[in-house]
């Protein structure tokens, strides 16, 4: 059977996180075993329309489901929009890299986020706030246009009151409610409230590249290695597999080879704005 | 003098034609043949002639083993509804591919070895193109050796012809001497074909002729670049000016030099609706790093400018191609630079680059 055959899962569950974001719960139809890591993607397809990739949003939840949140900018999400739970979609997966949960035992954590980045960065925070409590430090630096652009925000909410994790909340505009935000101004802005052993840490990073650009560079000049700063990528993608050629950045595929990269290894090349 | 142990024969031209002619009564053939003005790889039919002094092809016999569109599944919908939108699924779908027995014939080595750089793309790694791997497993190639060389052709300087000297991934490679073909098969279904048609077996005499041919071919080259340090060269150069002059002044972003590339692999997928929504067929096509909207994402494009994409073309051919599947992603067949309406010209690129010209 071809790779690029889909199987089938069912909306479970609908979400409305922000105006045009929502959370999905699906599930698997087949009872084939479905596993993933935290930072990969699934192909989400609708039949007769087309796929797209699209981070998971969750750790695999009970029988064989997960979430994905989804933001409605394209052909194939503007008319996710109109599914109901009961509807179903294709789903190739799990594709690429995952986050290096691994490296994370004992070390001081920034997570930062810009937009709809939080998506793919929130299995991990759940991974974290479950597991490591206070451990090492642990920072969570969220930038959004407005306080109601933030996914997540109830969750947001406990995570602050958790022990151990500082949640840092960047808007542009001053627009709504502000009850969250601890800065008006760009991501970057939030580092300089971060206090950890920079030298040691490790930073996951999913947003536009400007902003992973601007954030990795303050990061780097405050002593964390490049080599432990963790982007996850966005890029045009139809097969997932490394063989549509559209997501290649220089020699790498983000599909196989990312969509996680250590800053590093993905800087080197062009066509990106890192 | 016989050479008992070569496992090496000679086939005389007319018989082989005749035997191909017979084989494409009960499968695919595929070889070069006169249509209109041109050489191209065809399907063969009785009264055809095979070219076996062909020069360039416009497109390589690698479309038999991934075409330009291909279907992944054919499906019958449903279409459900609900009180304000509604939604089609696949009540029943079906794969769209069938596998059946082929023959390409007279396919020269540069684009043999292009059919060796997809085998690297398609089935080495985590994901296997079942696709691709069917059609491949069903494909008997026959490799004819160049008995000419054209002017953008330097497959010389690549290490990828004018004669094929690697022994895998094809059946059978011949050789044209006047009137007759060397046969050196290398494999079972190529000794299986020997064994059918041969003459005589091959003597020294006539491996000294291959020599001297393959020779003789190798001095007609008048294109050549130096491939030791090409991919760091390239590498190293991606803000050089010249990407952006020659792109500005003369890509028509045309995207013909991907379209005839022999080792393009990158495709777009999509979805075609009957009118009344009942059937859909997802397929996947060819597709080029050239056109504008090839690293489009929601919010930007990532190669906006002409300069890029032309950027990308070369700089994958020539270099971070080694670096995913450890060979060059250009063969030297010269398609790309002879169907680019400007004439672009990937060797001059890089040869540019390397005397350092500021253009």
């Amino acid at each position: 059977m071809s790779l690029l055959m889909p199987r089938r899962a069912t909306v479970v569950d609908i979400k409305k996180e922000t105006r045009d974001v929502s959370t999905y719960l699906f599930q698997m139809i087949d009872d084939e075993p479905f596993s993933f890591k935290a930072g990969q993607f699934n192909m989400i397809g609708l039949h007769g329309i087309g796929e797209a990739p699209i981070s998971f949003s969750s750790n695999l939840l009970d029988a064989n489901s997960f979430a994905h949140t989804i933001r409605f900018v394209g052909n194939v999400t503007e008319l996710i929009r109109r599914l109901k739970p009961g509807d179903t979609v294709q789903v190739r997966g799990p594709y690429g890299s995952g986050w290096p949960i691994e490296l994370m035992d004992g070390r001081d954590v920034i997570v930062v986020a810009g937009g709809i980045g939080m998506a793919p960065l929130r299995p991990v925070v759940h991974e974290l706030v479950e597991r490591k409590k206070t451990e090492g430090r642990f920072y969570i630096l969220y930038g959004a246009r407005t306080q109601d652009d933030l996914l997540y925000k109830d969750e947001i909410r406990e995570w602050k009151g958790k022990c151990g994790v500082r949640v840092l909340i960047a808007v542009d505009e001053e627009i709504g409610d502000m009850d969250l935000v601890d800065e008006v101004g760009v991501v970057t802005a939030l580092v300089k409230n971060v206090d950890i052993n920079f030298k040691e840490a490790i930073c996951l990073m999913c947003g536009p590249e400007i902003m992973m650009r601007f954030v990795a560079r303050d990061l780097i000049l405050r002593g964390v290695a490049p080599s432990s700063i963790h982007v996850s990528l966005e890029r045009r993608m139809y097969c997932g597999i490394g063989h549509c050629g559209h997501c290649q950045i220089g020699a790498k595929f983000v599909c196989k080879d990312g969509p996680v990269f250590k800053y590093n290894d993905i800087k080197r090349f062009s066509d990106t704005l890192l | 003098m016989v050479c008992h142990s070569s496992g090496k024969f000679v086939i005389k031209v007319d018989v082989f034609m005749e035997y191909l002619v017979n084989l494409s009564r009960d499968m695919t053939v595929y070889a070069p043949l006169k249509r209109r003005s041109q050489t191209v790889f065809d399907v063969l039919r009785v009264n055809d002639i095979i070219q076996l002094d062909y020069g360039m092809t416009m497109l390589s016999p690698t479309r038999f083993l991934f075409p330009p569109r291909e279907t992944i599944f054919n499906a019958k919908n449903r279409i459900k509804e609900s009180s304000d939108s509604f939604v089609i699924e696949a009540e029943d779908i079906s794969p769209g591919f069938l596998p059946t027995k082929q023959v390409i014939a007279g396919i020269h080595p540069h684009d043999m070895h292009a059919v060796l750089v997809l085998d690297r793309v398609f089935l080495s790694g985590d994901f296997v193109d079942e696709d691709y791997m069917r059609r491949r497993d069903n494909t008997v190639i026959v490799v004819m050796n160049q008995t000419q060389v054209w002017d953008t052709c330097f497959s010389y300087s690549m290490g990828t012809g004018p004669f094929f000297n690697s022994t895998g991934g094809c059946d059978l490679i011949l050789t044209k001497l006047g009137d007759e073909l060397l046969a050196e098969p290398v494999s079972k279904k190529g000794e299986g074909i020997v064994e059918e048609i041969k003459s005589r077996e091959a003597t020294s005499k006539d491996m000294d002729a291959r020599s001297r041919e393959e020779s003789r071919v190798v001095s007609l080259f008048k294109k050549e670049v130096e491939t030791d340090g090409l991919p760091e060269l390239i590498l190293n150069n991606q803000d050089h000016m010249i990407w952006r002059m020659i792109a500005e002044d003369r890509c028509l972003g045309c995207t013909n030099c991907t379209m005839v590339c022999p080792t393009c692999f990158c495709y777009n997928i999509e979805d075609e609706n009957s009118i009344d929504l009942s059937r859909t067929r997802r397929s996947r096509y060819w597709a080029s790093c050239q056109e504008l909207n090839f690293a489009k994402v929601h919010g930007g494009n990532f190669r906006a400018s002409r300069a890029a994409r032309l950027r990308q073309f070369v700089t994958h051919k020539l270099s971070t191609w080694v670096e995913q599947f450890g060979c060059f992603g250009c063969v030297g067949c010269g398609r790309c630079m002879h169907w680019c309406p400007t004439n672009i010209d990937l060797v001059d690129i890089a040869k540019a680059i390397a005397k350092g010209v500021r253009v």
